[in-house]
């Protein structure tokens, strides 16, 4: 009888998996494959803007910045948690510095690895403390 | 048939001995590092596995080496938005594996915390829900369904290896330790 509840508990996760999976296949949003071009803006702590334009054929930001040496980072509990962009380092723990993301203008609510680039995508990389 | 015990006696239960503080205050410290020392390991985290057995091993006295945990997490890591789900969100947790503390079958535990890896992006969702708007906090979930998924195998691979041993620990060191 409890065998028989677990594995009917087994199956229940099973399902919401499988649902979870379902939602993100059908919700994520779409890569392109070939040639793009994308700019990426970069403001330091002191306000200096740089803007950095790649021609790429990699379908995600994270893979092109990552290659490039723009950015440096670690695996966070929800992707690429980036530390270090052009040289200047984001130390939260020290003073609640860290690297916004912003894709189109807009704050972007997904790391950069997860992040899918089209041609003529614009993206920023903020330095934000607090 | 036996009389229920006056307020003062159950409120002195709840009162914490010396013992019990050392050791709530050390297995708060411990989880902390616990999770320090596996944030190399993509999705797998320990605290998940130790709220569970904490529950389960000290009833409504989990809350303590919980909390001392998220204090630390606030100490290292300053208050930030996300702190606000490290609030409640462990409390979830706790209080479902104090409501299941009858079950035995290390499988039961491994789903447990497998659910609950599951479901930590959405329950965390709320929150940015108030602050940046519901299609923000849905958005926010569905982009981060890859890693919940990859938590929800961490979590119950974790649990299903090592929930029942360190229960019987845990459970050991604690009677020691009520005993004296």
């Amino acid at each position: 009888m409890k065998n028989r509840k677990l594995f009917a508990a087994a199956a229940v996760v099973l399902v919401l998996i499988a649902v979870f999976a379902g939602v993100w296949f059908a919700a994520r949003p779409a890569t392109s494959e070939g040639a793009k071009t994308i700019t990426v803006e970069v403001v330091h702590r002191d306000a200096r803007s740089k803007t950095f334009t790649y021609h790429t054929d990699k379908e995600y930001l994270g893979e092109v910045l990552q290659a490039e040496g723009l950015v440096k980072g670690e695996p966070g509990d929800y992707g690429l948690y980036i530390t270090e962009v052009d040289g200047e380092s984001a130390v939260f723990e020290t003073d609640g510095a860290y690297w916004s993301f912003y894709q189109g203008g807009e704050y972007a609510n997904q790391s950069v690895d997860q992040t899918p680039i089209n041609d003529g995508d614009a993206f920023s990389l903020v330095y934000t403390v607090g | 048939m036996e009389m229920p015990s006056p307020w003062y006696t159950r409120l002195d239960k709840r009162r914490l001995t010396l013992a019990e503080t050392v050791l709530f205050g050390i297995l708060g410290g411990m989880t902390f590092l616990a999770k320090i020392l596996m944030a190399g390991l993509p999705n797998i985290e320990p605290v998940s596995l130790l709220v569970m057995l904490f529950a389960v091993t000290f009833g409504r006295k989990a809350l303590y080496p919980i909390y001392v945990y998220v204090l630390l997490e606030f100490v290292l890591y300053g208050v930030n938005l996300w702190s606000i789900n490290y609030l409640y969100i462990w409390l979830i947790l706790a209080a479902a594996a104090r409501l299941l503390r009858g079950m035995t079958h290390p499988l039961g535990w491994a789903l447990l915390s497998g659910v609950f890896g599951l479901f930590f992006g959405l329950l965390c969702a709320p929150l940015y829900g108030f602050t940046g708007g519901w299609a923000f906090a849905v958005s926010w979930w569905i982009s981060g369904i890859p890693y919940d998924l990859a938590h929800c195998a961490g979590n119950f691979l974790l649990a299903l290896a090592l929930f029942g041993p360190l229960r019987k620990l845990l459970n050991r060191l604690y009677q020691g330790i009520v005993r004296r």
